[in-house]
Order: structure tokens, then C-alpha cells, then sequence
């Protein structure tokens, strides 16, 4: 079968009520997200699985993913209508979205955020479409240790990017490691680090960890906060762009689209550093670059099609290789190993309904988000009055019962409110909980590749060393490592010159 | 460190095996030690830098109401010793109260009708729609 053929295929696969069905409401909750402040893509997304357990694995893949790019989508309201990242990845437009918002130009800023998205969406799912089977390809020749070498190039570039310095990022991605080992040495039979506590006996459950460390913590970190924040008092009208808004945004929706997607592809960029990229790139390549952080149009276009974009191309690595990109896409590579599906190069091919469903599905997702998004805007905008004071204990008791409904265990609300407290205290800290989730979801595959690659080699480690493709993962990886101190060094060397 | 340090002791309980029948306290071991590195350096750095700056990192809880936190806190961790004796209902209703009451709401009604209005919605949606199993306590409700 070509590309069309399973295209074809993954469209009658999405297209089924269930899946339509999954795929509207994840765009719906995931825009809803995306609009509250202060619930970013990865808590809803970590609060939303327990709901998809009942769901086949395609229509609960389908739901997850439409969560994820509609969070993308909806972020930029907040963004433009408060001056408040409604998402981390939609910092950026602030900058010029409120300040539109301020001239009495949110409909058009609106707007604008809405296509660009459409359109780097769109531009990123036909890249998935042909991309993803040339590199599934290539990864079916992959053995054990070559997955351990790229599952540790993914962990070191995520700690590389994550968070303010190497150290700590490194430092999150050994607990998260550490973490992973506790409970049941699925090969020896032996327990570890459950000290005859039950509820470790089977391991830490994935579900009440993300929610604690993503979920409660940011509620714990939004409640102690004592600033009131008012919504901007605009009439939204002319939602649609004018020619020269479309003109002026032309560039900047297709460089972002083409900068997005390739950086999202990459581990740990994750979106926010493809925005602010293409935001100084504009700046940069504009005819009046003083007048961006007024209210220039550019400043919403570029970054909103960019982060979009980079939410697509982080599904590459995850539908192809099995590694995920950014947190969000650890957590849904923590949903299939939930429904018993080992994503990488071969979920393709036993799997082709999930995987050409999923990719079908974020065409038709596309579509539904610029259905919902532009005339819902006054919707979203009147959620945004919604108090504080009611939304977080709803938020912590979808959370408990997220953790509960589990295994039934009472434990698992024990877990979610240490991983809260612990959480809290990283935020505080200023450590980043994307290489500690990365480390715990992928540690049990570098345990099982690592111990097939030393059966493989009679116990010798230089297996890692005298295949290419692990050698070349390996270095790229080294490479990274030693960058670091260097940029460090050099960042210091030129702040004393400059001081002198 | 001392998390590192007790994963370590406690790693080293559990059979090591051999390069090629790697045992269950392989990896365990290398990766807290290699923790134990890093928060070394980590700790020394630290150290290093505020000699050098001569002044303390600002409080990241200054201007803050951070003693909600370990309110909420206590209200999740009680409400799962008491989640399967009282039964959902009730001890939903109870944290819910608690949560309203840390976050400064003291109008009674608002309290009672708040945490109730949010254990009914989330009871009905989650135990009547989408048949998600939750304790039912001594009441049996």
C-alpha cells in the first residue's frame, strides 16, 4: 500500500462516530484548556487520561492528540485578551496581541492566530504523512542497541534544552530514571524500592505522578498567588483579517510553519523555543522592526503558526521512533503503554489503524479547531471570568479521582499529593519536570534494550560503540554534553569583557 | 545527595549480576551514584556562587500566601486515609470545604453549597456517565 492508500485508510478509520466524536472533543477541551490560565496542555492532558482508559486506543489517541494541538489553538485568547500565556508556548504573543487588543484590534489578532495555526497545522501533518514512513523505515533496521542510544540522545537532549542549566536538567532526568526502577524487576522477579508498601509493588503509577506533578502542583503554585487579574474590556468584532493583514502575515505564517515543525521535531525543544525564534527572526527581517511590542500583527502571526507547527512535529519521533518530544508527548507514550501498545517503528505496521487514524485525525482536527475557534471566542472569553476560587478544587477533585479510578486504591492519592508537593517544590526551585517524566516514562525501555544488548554482546558494553548509527547517537549526545560548559565558559568570558 | 545516597544503600541490598546476566541492581546503582556526582557539584556550585556574590538568592515564597500549600496538602493526604471509610460523598464534600475555606471564601453558604454542588457534579459525571468505580463508605452510598 502507498501513502494515499493508508492516508485513505486512516481517514475511514478517523471518520467512524466513536473516533469523530473523540477527535471533536479533544479539540473542544483541549481550546477550553488552552483559554484557562493556569491549566497548561500537559496537566489537562495528564488530568483527561484516567477518562480515556475506557476508550479504544485509536479514539482515546485521537481525543489526546486533539487536546494537545486545540491547547495550542485556544492559549493565544488568554494571550491576546489578558496579556496572560493561556499556555507557555503562547508567551510570545503577548507581546503584540494585547497591544492589538489595546489599539481595539483583537478580532483581527484573533483571527490571524487562528489561521496562521490552521495553516501550520495543516502543513505539518502532510510533512508527518510522507516523513513518517521514510524514517519508519529506517528504524525498522534498529536493534537494541540503537535504542539505547537514541533513547539517551532524546533524555540528554531534553535536559540540554529544559529548564535554566544542564545540571539540573540532568540531575531531573536520574530521578525520573530512578524512579522508574521502583517496584517489579519484570526479568528477575525481584522487588525494588517498595519497602512492602503495596501500592509500589506494581511500580509508581504513571497517571497520579503526572497529575501530582503537573496538575496539583500548579494549582498549589496559582493559589498562593494574591494578584486579582482583570479581563481587557474590548469589543471583539472583524474577526476575519484584511488584505494587508494577510499580506503582512504571508512570511511569517510560512517561515514559522517550515521553523516550527522542524525544531518541534527535535527532543526537548518542545514549543516555546521555536516561538520566541521566530519572533526575533521577524523582528529581524522587518522593514520597522522598533514597532514590534506596539501592536504589529507579524508578532501574532509568526509565533502562533510556529508553536502550532512544533506541536505537529513533535508527533514525528513518537509515532516513528517511539520517543517523545516534550512532555506532553511523554505522556501520551505513557497512555499506549496504559493500553498495552509499544510505540516505535513498528506501531505502523501493527498498528496501521492507530497510526494512520491518529495522523487522518489531525487533518480533521484542524478543520474542527477553526470551526470552534473563531465564532466561540465570546464563549472562551465569558470562561474567562470563571473565579479562581471555584475552578481549583474542581481541578483537585478531577485529579483524585483521576488517581483513584487507577486500580481502585486509595494509595494512588497518597502518590499524587507527594508528586504535588514535590512538583511545587521543582517550580519553586526553578527544576524542570520535562527530563524527570522523560527519564521515568522511558526508563523501563532503556532497561530492557540495555540488558538485550548485553546478551547480545556476551556482556561487552563496546556494542554501543561498534555499531554506527548507536556510535553516532552516542556522540551527537557527548557532543551536546561538553557544549555545555563551553557555552557556559564562553557566556561568562564575554559578560567580564564587556564589562571591562 | 541523601536521596542518591539512600537509593544507593538500599540498591545495593539487591543482586548485581554480571555484565552479561545483568542483575536488578544494575542500573539502580549507576544511576544514583551518578546522582550522588551531580548533586555534589550541584551543592558545591551553589556554594561557590553565593561566596562569590556575597548575597543570599531571594526567598521564592516572599509576597506570597504559601501556607495554603501545605494546608491543601494535609486536606488530599487526609482525604485518602478517609476516602474508603467515608465513602466518596462525603469526603469530597468535606475537602471541598476545606479547599474553599484555604482559598479565604467565608461565607458559610457559599462553603456548604460550593462543596456540595461540586461533589454532586463530579459524582454524576464521572460514577453516573462514565461508570468510574467510587468507594461507597459505611453509608453505603
Amino acid at each position: 500500500m502507498d501513502i494515499w492508500q493508508h492516508l485513505v485508510y486512516g481517514f475511514w478509520v478517523a471518520i467512524s462516530p466513536a473516533n469523530l466524536l473523540s477527535c471533536f472533543l479533544g479539540a473542544f477541551l483541549g481550546t477550553l484548556i488552552g483559554v484557562l490560565p493556569g491549566l497548561g496542555p500537559a496537566a489537562a492532558i495528564a488530568l483527561l487520561l484516567p477518562v480515556t482508559f475506557t476508550m479504544p486506543v485509536t479514539s482515546s489517541l485521537i481525543m489526546l492528540s486533539g487536546i494537545y494541538y486545540g491547547a495550542m489553538y485556544g492559549g493565544s485568547t488568554t494571550s491576546i485578551l489578558l496579556n496572560i500565556p493561556g499556555e507557555s508556548a503562547s508567551v510570545v504573543t503577548c507581546f503584540d496581541g494585547y497591544q492589538m487588543a489595546r489599539q481595539g484590534r483583537a478580532g483581527p489578532a484573533l483571527g490571524i492566530a487562528a489561521f496562521g495555526s490552521f495553516i501550520a497545522g495543516t502543513f505539518g501533518i502532510l510533512v508527518i504523512t510522507f516523513i513518517a514512513p521514510l524514517i519508519v523505515s529506517v528504524a525498522l533496521r534498529f536493534g537494541p542497541p540503537e535504542f539505547v542510544g537514541l533513547m539517551f540522545l532524546g533524555l540528554t537532549m531534553v535536559a540540554f534544552l529544559s529548564g535554566e542549566s544542564l545540571l539540573k536538567g540532568m540531575m531531573m532526568t536520574l530521578v525520573g530514571l530512578m524512579l522508574a526502577t521502583v517496584g517489579l524487576d519484570t526479568t528477575y522477579g525481584t522487588q525494588r524500592f517498595t519497602f512492602g508498601i503495596v501500592t509500589l509493588m506494581g511500580g509508581i503509577e504513571i497517571i497520579p505522578l503526572v497529575m501530582g506533578l503537573f496538575g496539583i502542583s500548579e494549582v498549589l503554585v496559582n493559589i498562593e498567588q494574591v494578584v486579582k487579574q482583570e479581563i481587557f474590556k474590548t469589543e471583539i468584532k472583524g474577526l476575519l483579517p484584511t488584505g494587508k493583514d494577510w499580506r503582512d502575515s504571508a512570511g511569517p505564517i510560512a517561515r514559522g510553519s517550515i521553523i516550527g515543525f522542524f525544531l518541534g521535531v527535535l527532543p526537548g525543544v518542545g514549543a516555546i523555543i521555536p516561538t520566541f525564534i521566530s519572533y526575533v527572526m521577524e523582528k529581524k527581517l522587518s522593514k520597522y522592526p522598533e514597532r514590534f511590542g506596539t501592536g504589529v500583527i507579524e508578532g501574532v502571526a509568526g509565533p502562533e503558526t510556529t508553536n502550532n507547527a512544533a506541536s505537529m512535529g513533535g508527533f514525528v519521533p513518537l509515532l516513528t521512533l517511539g520517543i517523545p518530544a516534550n512532555v506532553v508527548l511523554a505522556l501520551f507514550l505513557g497512555a499506549l503503554m496504559i493500553h498495552g501498545v509499544q510505540a516505535g517503528p513498528l506501531l505502523m505496521k501493527e498498528h496501521p489503524d492507530l497510526f494512520w487514524g491518529v495522523i487522518a485525525s489531525l487533518y480533521i482536527g484542524n478543520v474542527i479547531l477553526l470551526i470552534l475557534n473563531l465564532p466561540l471566542i465570546g464563549i472562551w472569553v465569558k470562561l474567562l471570568s470563571v473565579p479562581y476560587t471555584v475552578l481549583f478544587p474542581l481541578i483537585i477533585a478531577f485529579c483524585i479521582i483521576g488517581a483513584y479510578s487507577v486500580n481502585g486504591n486509595s494509595g494512588d492519592i497518597i502518590v499524587l499529593a507527594v508528586f504535588g508537593g514535590l512538583g511545587y517544590l521543582m517550580r519553586k526551585v526553578k527544576f524542570d519536570g520535562s527530563p524527570f517524566i522523560l527519564g521515568f516514562i522511558l526508563g523501563p525501555m532503556i532497561e530492557q534494550a540495555l540488558r538485550q544488548s548485553l546478551r547480545i554482546s556476551n556482556g561487552s558494553f563496546s556494542i554501543f560503540v561498534s555499531r554506527p548509527i548507536s556510535l553516532a547517537f552516542l556522540i551527537f549526545a557527548l557532543i551536546l554534553l561538553l557544549s555545555s560548559p563551553v557555552i557556559a565558559w564562553m557566556k561568562n568570558r564575554y559578560a567580564r569583557l564587556g564589562q571591562e | 545527595m541523601i536521596f542518591a545516597a539512600f537509593f544507593c544503600l538500599e540498591g545495593s541490598k539487591l543482586p548485581l549480576g554480571t555484565p552479561r546476566q545483568p542483575g536488578p541492581a544494575l542500573l539502580p546503582l549507576g544511576y544514583g551514584g551518578l546522582l550522588f556526582f551531580l548533586a555534589a557539584i550541584f551543592v558545591l556550585r551553589s556554594g561557590l556562587k553565593r561566596e562569590e556574590t556575597g548575597d543570599s538568592a531571594r526567598s521564592p515564597w516572599r509576597g506570597l500566601k504559601w501556607k495554603r500549600v501545605p494546608y491543601v496538602l494535609a486536606g488530599v493526604l487526609g482525604y485518602a486515609f478517609c476516602l474508603e471509610f467515608l465513602g466518596y460523598l462525603i469526603s469530597t464534600t468535606f475537602l471541598m470545604i476545606v479547599l474553599f475555606l484555604v482559598k479565604g471564601l467565608r461565607r458559610t453558604f457559599l462553603v456548604l453549597s460550593g462543596g456540595l454542588a461540586i461533589t454532586i457534579i463530579t459524582y454524576i459525571l464521572f460514577k453516573g456517565l462514565l461508570k468510574v468505580r467510587l468507594p461507597s463508605g459505611f453509608l453505603g452510598i
